[in-house]
């Protein structure tokens, strides 16, 4: 009887598709409930005139996609993340992936800046950095997607398994099933807000990390060959005691990022410790570029480096100054007014 | 026309009203043990039309909430899995069966502005 062969396997390729989709455990039972239950629906379509096949056929069709059956079935979390925790899961995202990335692109360029590879030509050497670092915070913006993802996943599923086991051996209790009745002693305790996030920190400390590396990295011979063999971008007298002086007010300012990262909130005072130190690292500068030569005087020789190079440094240090202590002024101002 | 313009707006309050009866009809049933396709025609020859994709899962999750028992029978040609009321069932069914009295007594006496018809 060929046709009996086509509807059966027609019949087990729809419970496979059910079943597969079920813990092991309800597999075999569900499927021979359904098995004869389209055996009980396809006699009723052949007690009504019906073939085999097409009866066969309607009654599969009558259990409908074998998908949604199998969720009716086993309804549990389908999803990924659900509501419950979809807001801290975007709250850790926004924390980690800053931080993965900025953390993973930075100490790249900086181990990349201080190696030899492609010191041969400028371009060479910035793209020998920068492609790597670029390509390193990738993987860690990534890696810190993934990680919250896997997090609230995992965290979702054990709730899930955790409510069903209290469902089931929630036997010798009477069958009210009242959830527990929320509380306003499950509010946590209140946070105070913060003015600076994670994030931020982390970036600073990154521009920081670049600032203090900076004058080590200029040192560095420019070319291996050539007539320029050996000699550094930046004056080699410059050194005491500017930079020393130079690395101390970099390592103060990440002190005082730090500071304002645990203090929270922006205050007049952490404002005021920001200007001093901005206007010593301003006078320091404008100083150095107009008592110093600052670029090596090798390339001054040669024509590369002319006089307005002193009055366009001062103008930048001067406009950056000014811009930090209006961007803080205006932020300390902000938040103490939205603190009433 | 008109009628089937009504029905689609119903359609899903209808859903809606009848879902929760659906367990209280598998419980008023099964105090006699029954079979999933048995028990879909009865309820369908006593009006309640009840899909199957919706009644098998349904008898699985009264059966693990405890409400209903079931076993194999495997003495016919076909072996069928024959679902019974327990204890248990019978304490929620007879709240779900007061409830619905309830709800029937409060939603017909609710006082309600006459009603104007449109034609």
């Amino acid at each position: 009887m060929p046709s009996t062969v086509t509807t059966l396997s027609l019949t087990d390729a729809y419970l496979h598709e059910v079943v597969r989709r079920l813990p092991a455990r309800s597999r075999a039972d569900v499927a021979q409930e359904l098995r004869g239950t389209l055996a009980d629906m396809t006699d009723d379509g052949v007690a009504r005139g019906l073939p085999p096949e097409e009866a066969e056929r309607r009654a599969l069709e009558e259990l409908g996609d074998p998908a949604r059956l199998a969720e009716d079935y086993s309804p549990g979390p389908h999803h990924l993340i659900g509501p419950a925790h979809y807001h801290d899961f975007l709250e850790l995202l926004r924390v980690l992936v800053p931080v993965l990335a900025g953390l993973f692109g930075g100490l790249t360029l900086i181990g990349r800046l201080f190696e030899e590879a492609g010191r041969e030509s400028l371009a060479g050497y910035l793209a020998l950095s920068l492609v790597p670092a670029l390509g390193a915070a990738i993987q860690g913006a990534l890696m810190g997607a993934g990680i919250a993802v896997v997090v609230y996943a995992v965290v979702e599923r054990v709730e899930a398994a955790e409510a069903a086991e209290r469902a089931e051996t929630g036997a010798p209790e009477p069958p009210a099933e009242e959830p527990p009745r929320w509380s306003t002693a499950q509010l946590p305790p209140p946070r105070p807000e913060r003015d600076v996030t994670v994030g931020e920190l982390v970036w600073a400390t990154i521009g920081l990390s670049f600032a203090f590396a900076a004058p080590f990295l200029l040192s560095r011979p420019l070319a291996r060959e050539g007539a320029l063999a050996g000699e550094p971008l930046l004056d080699p007298a410059l050194w005491m005691p500017w930079v020393p002086l130079y690395l101390l007010l970099v390592a103060v300012s990440w002190g005082w990022e730090l500071l304002r990262f645990f203090r929270r909130r922006w205050s007049w005072g952490l404002f005021s410790v920001n200007a001093v130190v901005d206007l010593a690292m301003a006078a320091l500068l404008i100083t150095v570029l107009r008592t110093e030569s600052v670029v090596n005087p090798v390339l001054r020789d040669r024509g590369w480096v002319g006089e307005e190079f002193s009055r366009i440094g001062v103008a930048v240090v001067v406009v950056i100054t000014v811009w930090d202590l209006v961007a803080t002024f205006l932020a300390c101002r902000r938040s103490i007014a939205r603190r009433g | 026309m008109e009628a089937d313009l009504e029905d689609r707006d119903a359609a899903p309050h209808l859903q809606q009203l009848r879902r929760g009866t659906v367990v209280l009809a598998c419980l008023l049933v099964l105090d006699e043990p029954r079979y999933g396709y048995a028990l879909l025609r009865t309820l369908g020859d006593a009006g309640l039309d009840v899909e199957a994709n919706t009644l098998y899962p349904l008898l699985r999750r009264l059966e693990t909430q405890g409400l209903l028992e079931s076993d194999w029978n495997t003495e016919e040609s076909r072996p069928r899995k024959f679902y019974r009321i327990t204890p248990r069932g019978v304490r929620v069914r007879d709240v779900l069966e007061a409830e619905r009295l309830r709800l029937h007594a409060t939603l017909s006496a609710l006082p309600r502005p006459p009603r104007h018809t449109e034609d």
